[in-house]
């Protein structure tokens, strides 16, 4: 089930699309720091407590829509601070980029490394895992997950972590298989070095750019799974503030305050675009024949 | 069928077996950690006696490698007991869910191809122009929406402020389109990407210069060569596409009230209805991986590299 | 928005003076009743008002008010003159006349409901959510409730009585009358029922019935004569016509399901009910037509009438937005239950209107007082402290949701008598109005603060729950409880409570007596916080605190009171032993809502355990 990778070397050179121009990735770099710092400082810098009720408050227009100065974004259906729930939701997406991220990242690479090092039997052990995952949805996952331990952020993150390892593994594998052949891994191999020496010093420097892209383009998927996951109501627990849960919240009021909805909706597409921007623009930087990657 | 093509295809069976094993091992091992479905099943009246009593008729007590067994049996047979909500088998009640969905991800899927498609090849012949802008547009919002979201921005434009469409519910014609155009939407940026550069790498093949030294039209160099040789690529693209389209359907049916396999899990879920979920998910998952043997063996049958043995 | 309620408000007021004056002249029930709590969950609004949703409407009702008169008068003349025609033109000429006086009796009446029942069965779908709502049409209960009497009463399809020094019941069945396919409703059929709903009939002693546990009081059932069944009772039991009668027992017919079976039958329902089932996909809709041969005509003077639309369709929309939108797009007449901010967008729009239907019973969260332990933490219970409960009363803010997150209409409820009667006060000095200070300070010389539970909350049915639920968490966080909120599908909730395996605290509507009248004999029944409710926390083996334990007595003493005086004056101590205790935490009654196409007229009838009932719900020809 392996994809081939297509490769378009010239691509990288021919860009016709404004968008990796530099002032593009000095706004793409500066928009991810906001989303970091955002989420780091949230609680410290919400306007207001965002589960504080306010019934009488309730359901007002953000302020340019007609609202009041006092909430910036409008307030929902309880009468909470809809830019505070934002803030504290940007806090969810980050903590689950922050777990599955590196989790995953290490769990594929590591096993992608051992798969395409040591081949036979671990490979095709660690191969049947791989399609094991394509078989196995992440979503069925969670709901299994949520239905035996109740929805929560730890659910999510084992999910993901699951849902995404095997793109690691099946990458690093196939780069492996290729460098096994190079004539630095030949040498090392032939004056005795150890299977782990060669691969923590010699396979794994050339392996870290694919890496770090595959980690890059697979920020926004948490980002999106996440929230797919929380309007489900199998992702994050119900008192959980994340942008999913207010989307999956503000549907029944949809043609009533349009802003429950839209707005965390904004905010995941932001974030996934702006992220997406990013990971293409190292891809580019460091590699551009892993342009199938995803 | 040359030999090497059927060994191929058994080794390619294989592997799906094993797969499908792992999944059924999997949920196996996830519902035997829910705990003990008995004592909240047991009517009030029950004694702690009558509960082990009935655990014992269950097997629930015996050893976890003998029950292993049975689930194993049981899966074979598609027995996946008694719905706790429905009390009718859970198979059947899987089954019933099956078609809707089924017809979802068909008009997601060919939704997906026929926008992906064109659009892929106009982005890779016209590489730059104005096509080529939009097409990766596009693909960069449709990667960056969730299509939760897109779902309910669909209702709120073209159903509820508009009134074209209905909003939800499998009732008449039109109620798929908006389902089928947001559970589609992802794989359509994905088969646009995927289109795309399959196209363009063809494009750059030796047989293509030697076509269009050969002074054959740009247009039929695309259509008799380039376009051919491209579709492979996206036929695997397919296989792939299931298991998007499955995962998708779950929240699209959600957002839709659209009465298919998805929703059913989710209601199965809130009911804490496992026989239906594990019936649900190891039957999505044999489905998932039995297209994708289809898809890889057709494949193999498709590419001439792989025929002759040279891929 | 606001100014849309407070329209309602104003109307609302009119009639709840109405009621009192009626009650003041010593009407009584003046329409109302309750039933036993839990009573198949979905149906329980006991009174009705179609309630237009603006001033620019009220043109819009009178007329249809007076097609209705018109249309009323046409069916009393078709009727009269009927009476000299030959039987079998009765029928024809009767909905002709009908017909020219504006309402469509051919028409189909397609009704969107949130949730859907699992199975058509009534003895196994009952609790497990939307089976009323969806095809409970498809059945009639025993008895009757009629106007003027508060609990159920002999008529409609049977009359009972208490026999032999009220230790058995006879049941009698008024002959002639029969299921949809025509088997006869005896005695037989009802004697089967009830050994099938407690897993006692022959044919297949595994069935498990929703109801059984309650019908705990049901000693020997047998049968006496050709129409009559007696039930033996030790003890004599109050309650037992409303714990026969109610449409929890609604019938099924012997030999149909003994030839074709259980699984057959939930798919396939036979009943004797105003609609005869055609045919359903499940958690899509549910498909009916008119039992022509219904039992009582339209007329009839108690709950059993004949349907009016021919064909009723129930449609499964879960969402409430998905609901509202598919009237907007004509997919269906009535959207059932929706919330207030949902019934708002159809607010000056002539197309539509919006029926909002009080509800009897009272929310609240019922506390596990008598379990010795915390589930959560294994150590002692703090619900056993009267501080712990008083806070929570203290700490939630009941008026202001009902004034932001309901219609404004809903009256604030104290335990356990129904919303906006006077209070059973006790040894208390003031009720436990809203004062988060108090609750505050109670938490704290508990030495709670920071206590930690779970609150299941069976959702689906009850309107705006996911509105009012989250607020009431919240206050009782404000206050310094921890609390999280379990959205539990709604037939699993109740099958745990039944259970008495959902330990933690939940919310459940209380079954009240009638707004305004004396406390029936169901009233105990009602109280689940007894140890006889079938919904209960409370096991006879727990640990009983003594206030609980002398509740618990007065309870058990009504329950076989059959003195109606006597009864009400036990009821009364109970429940300022309730009250005082701070055994639960009542919020309020809630209102349904149901917004319909304009074409739709509803003419409330009473009837305590239909909600908004489709029988009664009549398509005008435009």
């Amino acid at each position: 089930m392996d994809v081939p990778v297509l490769s378009d070397p010239q691509q990288a050179r021919r860009r016709r699309l404004r968008v990796r121009s530099p002032k593009t990735f000095g706004f793409t770099v500066g928009f991810l720091v906001f989303f970091v710092f955002i989420g780091l400082a949230g609680p410290s810098i919400t306007p207001d407590d965002p589960n504080a009720l306010n019934l009488v408050g309730r359901l007002q227009p953000p302020s340019f829509d007609g609202g009041t100065s006092e909430h910036l974004l409008g307030t929902d259906e309880l009468g909470r601070d809809t830019l505070s729930r934002l803030i504290h939701g940007t806090r969810v997406s980050l903590t689950a980029i922050v777990f599955v991220i590196p989790l995953a990242t290490l769990i594929g690479s590591l096993a992608g490394l051992l798969a395409g090092w040591f081949g036979g039997w671990t490979s095709r052990v660690i191969m049947a895992l791989v399609d094991l995952q394509l078989a196995l949805p992440a979503i069925l996952v969670a709901v299994f997950l949520a239905a035996i331990w109740g929805p929560s952020l730890r659910n999510v993150v084992i999910v993901l972590v699951f849902a995404l390892w095997a793109t690691w593994a099946r990458i690093v594998r196939g780069e492996t298989l290729a460098l096994k052949e190079r004539e630095f891994i030949i040498a090392a191999r032939t004056i005795g070095a150890s299977d782990p020496r060669i691969m923590i010093r010699h396979l794994l420097p050339s392996l870290l750019n694919s890496i770090v892209i595959l980690a890059t383009l697979n920020v926004a998927t948490v980002v999106i799974a996440e929230a797919g996951l929380s309007f489900l109501g199998v992702g994050v627990a119900q008192d959980t503030i994340s942008w999913g849960a207010m989307i999956s919240q503000g549907r029944d009021l949809l043609s009533v305050a349009w802003w429950l909805v839209t707005v965390p909706g904004i905010a995941i597409i932001s974030v996934s675009l702006v992220v997406n921007i990013f990971g293409d623009w190292m891809r580019d930087f460091l590699d551009p024949t892993l342009r199938n990657a995803r | 069928m040359n030999s090497q093509l059927a060994s191929a295809a058994v080794s390619r069976l294989t592997r799906s077996i094993i797969v499908v094993f792992g999944v059924v091992t999997i949920v196996f091992l996830m519902s035997r950690a829910t705990g003990d479905p008995v004592s909240f099943l047991a009517p009030i009246e029950t004694t702690a006696a009558e509960i082990e009593e009935i655990k014992d008729k269950l097997g629930l007590n015996d050893p976890l490698i003998e029950q292993y067994g049975r689930f194993l049996g049981d899966v074979v047979q598609l027995d996946f007991g008694t719905s706790f909500r429905a009390n009718r088998p859970a198979t059947d009640v899987v089954r019933e869910r099956v078609v809707s969905t089924v017809l979802l991800g068909v008009a997601a899927l060919i939704f997906a191809f026929s926008i992906g498609i064109p659009l892929g090849i106009i982005a890779a012949v016209r590489r730059g122009g104005v096509v080529d802008l939009i097409a990766r547009i596009f693909a960069l919002i449709g990667q960056a929406v969730p299509n939760f979201w897109l779902g309910l921005m669909l209702i709120l434009f073209l159903a509820v402020n508009f009134d074209w469409l209905p909003t939800g519910g499998r009732v008449g014609n039109t109620s798929i389109i908006l389902p089928a155009i947001t559970l589609g939407s992802f794989p359509a940026a994905a088969v646009m990407r995927f289109t795309r550069s399959a196209m363009l790498d063809t494009l750059q093949q030796d047989y293509i210069r030697t076509a269009r030294a050969k002074g054959l039209t740009e247009g039929n160099v695309i259509r008799k060569h380039a376009l051919r040789n491209s579709m492979l690529a996206v036929v695997t693209l397919l296989g792939l596409q299931v298991g998007t389209i499955l995962s998708g359907s779950i929240v699209v049916e959600t957002v839709f009230a659209w009465p298919g396999l998805g929703r059913l899990i989710i209601q199965s879920i809130i009911a804490t209805d496992f026989p239906v979920v594990q019936a649900a998910v190891i039957m999505t998952s044999i489905w998932i991986v039995f297209v994708n043997f289809v898809v890889d063996v057709s494949y193999s049958f498709l590419d001439p590299r792989i025929r002759t043995g040279a891929g | 928005m606001s100014q849309y309620w407070s329209t309602l408000h104003q109307r609302r007021i009119n009639r709840r003076s109405l009621l009192r004056a009626s009650a003041r002249a010593g009407v009584g029930a003046a329409g109302l009743a309750l039933v036993g709590c839990g009573d198949d969950d979905d149906d329980d609004a006991a009174t009705a008002q179609v309630e237009e949703q603006a001033e620019e409407q009220a043109q819009a009702e009178q007329t249809q008010a007076e097609q209705t008169q018109a249309e009323e008068q046409a069916e009393e003349q078709a009727e009269e003159e009927a009476e000299q025609a030959e039987p079998e033109e009765e029928e024809e000429e009767e909905e002709q006349a009908v017909a020219a006086g504006g309402v469509d009796l051919d028409a189909e009446l397609r009704v969107g409901y949130g949730s859907f029942p699992p199975s058509l069965d009534v003895q196994t779908a009952g609790g497990s959510g939307g089976q009323g709502a969806s095809n409970n049409r498809n059945f009639s209960q025993l008895f009757e409730y009629n106007p003027g009497r508060v609990i159920q009463s002999s008529g409609g399809f049977a009359n009972f009585e208490f026999v032999d020094n009220n230790s058995g019941l006879v049941i009698t069945v008024n002959p002639g009358a029969t299921f949809h396919n025509g088997e006869a409703l005896d005695a037989e059929a009802v004697q089967f029922n009830f050994e099938r709903a407690l897993g006692r009939a022959e044919y297949n002693p595994d069935f498990q019935g929703a109801n059984s546990a309650r019908a705990g009081w049901m000693g020997d059932i047998e049968v006496i004569d050709a129409n009559s069944v007696r039930i033996g009772m030790d003890p004599p039991f109050i309650d037992a016509p409303e714990q026969s009668g109610g449409i929890n027992y609604a019938l099924v017919p012997k030999q149909y399901v003994i030839d074709n079976g259980d699984e057959h039958f939930a798919n396939n329902p036979v009943g004797h009910g105003p609609y005869q089932f055609e045919s359903w996909v499940p958690d899509q809709e549910i498909r009916s037509t008119r039992f022509e041969d219904y039992a009582f005509p339209r007329d009839s003077t108690n709950q059993f009438k004949k349907a009016y639309a021919k064909k009723l369709t129930g449609r499964f929309f879960p969402e409430e937005q998905a609901r509202a939108a598919a009237l907007e797009a004509g997919e269906i007449d009535i959207a059932y239950r929706i919330g207030s901010d949902t019934a708002s967008q159809f607010e000056g729009d002539d197309a539509y209107k919006v029926i909002v239907l009080p509800d009897v019973r009272v929310m609240a969260v019922e506390l596990p007082i008598n379990a010795s332990v915390d589930p959560v933490t294994g150590g002692p219970n703090p619900w056993r402290d009267k501080r712990v409960r008083q806070a929570a009363n203290y700490a939630i803010d009941a008026e202001s949701i009902i004034s932001n997150l309901l219609t404004g209409d809903e009256e604030r409820a104290y335990s356990p008598f129904p919303a906006g009667k006077p209070l059973p006060l006790g040894d208390l000095d003031a009720p436990y109005n809203y004062d988060p200070d108090r609750a505050r300070a109670l938490l704290e010389e508990a030495g709670q603060v920071g206590f930690a539970f779970k609150i299941t909350l069976p959702t689906g049915l009850w309107t705006g729950d996911r509105l009012w639920m989250p607020a009431v968490q919240q206050m009782l966080n404000d206050v310094g409880f921890q609390v999280e909120v379990d959205f539990a599908d709604f037939g699993n909730a109740l099958s745990e409570a039944r259970n008495h395996t959902l330990l933690n605290p939940y919310i459940f509507n209380q079954g009240s007596t009638t707004a305004g009248a004396p406390l029936g004999p169901a009233f105990s029944y009602a109280l689940i916080t007894t140890v006889g409710s079938p919904y209960s926390h409370a096991n006879a083996d727990d640990d009983f605190l003594s206030e609980f334990s002398d509740f618990q007595s007065l309870i058990s003493e009504a329950g076989q009171e059959f003195d109606s005086e006597r009864r009400a004056d036990l009821y009364f101590e109970a429940a300022s032993i309730h009250y005082s205790n701070a055994f639960n935490v009542p919020l309020f009654g809630l209102s349904h809502l149901y917004a319909v196409r304009n074409n739709i007229a509803y003419t409330e009838y009473f009837d305590t355990s239909t909600g908004f009932n489709a029988v009664y719900a009549q398509v005008l020809n435009t």
